[in-house]
């Protein structure tokens, strides 16, 4: 009782940990070494800087290169043990072309599908535009970052993701031609080798 | 596992067992522009010449009996004469201990300013973004006497000769503690 009340926010979901849920996954797809793997805290992202009315982000990242996108040459798989548990969303608004920086979404709501494989994991979801400032405070600016409910949504190594998005007018409730960009943060796991080679 | 247990259990692995201070430990590199239109920042890599503000080590490994864990990461750039560059643009910092990558294409600018898409659900929202600090959600140990490095890439080419970076890491630590030894 002592050891629950005093978890940090983020750990108090059903009492399991993120990386409980990592190696539960894991297990139950047969990845018998990703325990042995080295943890860490990651973020990815990829972003669309031609506007249009619906964006897929992640896909073809392979393609893109920094600072477009962190992905790498395996673009929206991960290499072999590696893994992230995605335990919140972020919308972002690119301020060029170029992609070098992004300013905040202010009124633009997004409404997506996260796909992992041939799975949707998640459907037709919106992140509001300061749709979390109960819990969430950013200064003075409207979030659009999703917490995700529970422990989180684990992309497994090796399997392809991505993320179909519609901007829209939050007030409005209008698509929304514009440039898009999106995070996937949590709890990852990187490439260790434990034995010699 | 608690950071405690885990650094035990890390350092134990290592066959580094000790009975040390334990403490909240920081520190600290700084690093300047190669050149105008910089973008690779390479962090405790090279100490001579430095100031004790500027880094407060000598060498790129922790000392036989210390250790820590990192729990946040903390960035700050002084822009440099004329320059306006800050840390508001994607960047990719990579922090490497021994041979293993612990962090990877990490990218701390989300929680620069507020924009609302900081990593944190509380985040200070301080408005200048030449100040960054991110708390990591893992325990990342640096063992004793084992190299570490961090290297930061910036989307933003607006540096300029004298622009300088400092990379902190701060988090849970022990230090050398003479026990009954002497």
């Amino acid at each position: 009782m002592a050891i629950t009340s005093n978890m940090p926010a983020r750990n108090v979901k059903g009492n399991v940990q993120a990386q409980d849920k990592i190696l539960y996954v894991a297990n139950k797809l047969g990845l018998s070494s990703l325990k042995y793997m080295q943890a860490t805290t990651r973020v990815i992202y990829d972003q669309s800087t031609t506007s249009a009315l619906q964006h897929t982000l992640f896909e073809g990242a392979a393609g893109r290169s920094f600072p477009l996108t962190n992905l790498g040459a395996n673009g929206n798989q991960f290499q072999v043990d590696e893994a992230l548990l995605v335990e919140k969303i972020g919308f972002f608004l690119p301020d060029a072309e170029d992609g070098q920086n992004f300013t905040a979404a202010i009124d633009l709501s997004y409404k997506f599908d996260l796909i992992i494989g041939n799975k949707t994991v998640m459907k037709d979801v919106v992140v509001e535009f300061a749709g979390q400032q109960a819990f969430y405070n950013d200064g003075g600016s409207g979030s659009t970052v999703l917490d995700l409910e529970g422990v989180g949504i684990l992309i497994p190594p090796q399997v392809e993701f991505k993320i179909v998005v519609k901007p829209m007018g939050t007030r409005s409730r209008v698509n929304s031609s514009g440039r898009v960009g999106c995070y996937l943060f949590g709890t990852g796991v990187l490439l260790n080798f434990n034995t010699s080679i | 596992m608690s950071q405690v247990g885990k650094l035990n259990m890390v350092n134990s692995k290592l066959g580094a067992t000790m009975q040390g201070q334990q403490t909240t430990r920081y520190i600290y590199d700084t690093v300047n522009a190669s050149a105008a239109g910089a973008t690779f920042y390479n962090f405790f890599q090279t100490f001579a010449g430095k100031t004790e503000f500027e880094t407060n080590l000598t060498t790129n490994k922790l000392d036989s009996s210390e250790s820590m864990v990192i729990k946040s990461i903390y960035l700050t750039i002084d822009a440099g004469t004329a320059g306006t560059l800050d840390l508001s643009g994607h960047m990719n910092l990579n922090i490497t201990v021994g041979n293993q990558v612990v962090l990877k294409d990490f990218n701390p600018a989300f929680n620069a300013t507020n924009r609302g898409v900081s990593f944190d659900r509380l985040h200070s929202g301080y408005p200048d973004a030449r100040f960054i600090e991110v708390r990591l959600l893992t325990d990342i140990i640096i063992p004793p006497q084992v190299n570490f490095k961090a290297t930061l890439e910036l989307a933003e080419t607006d540096a300029v000769a004298d622009t300088s970076i400092t990379l902190g890491f701060k988090g849970y630590g022990v230090i050398f503690s003479a026990g009954n030894t002497f």
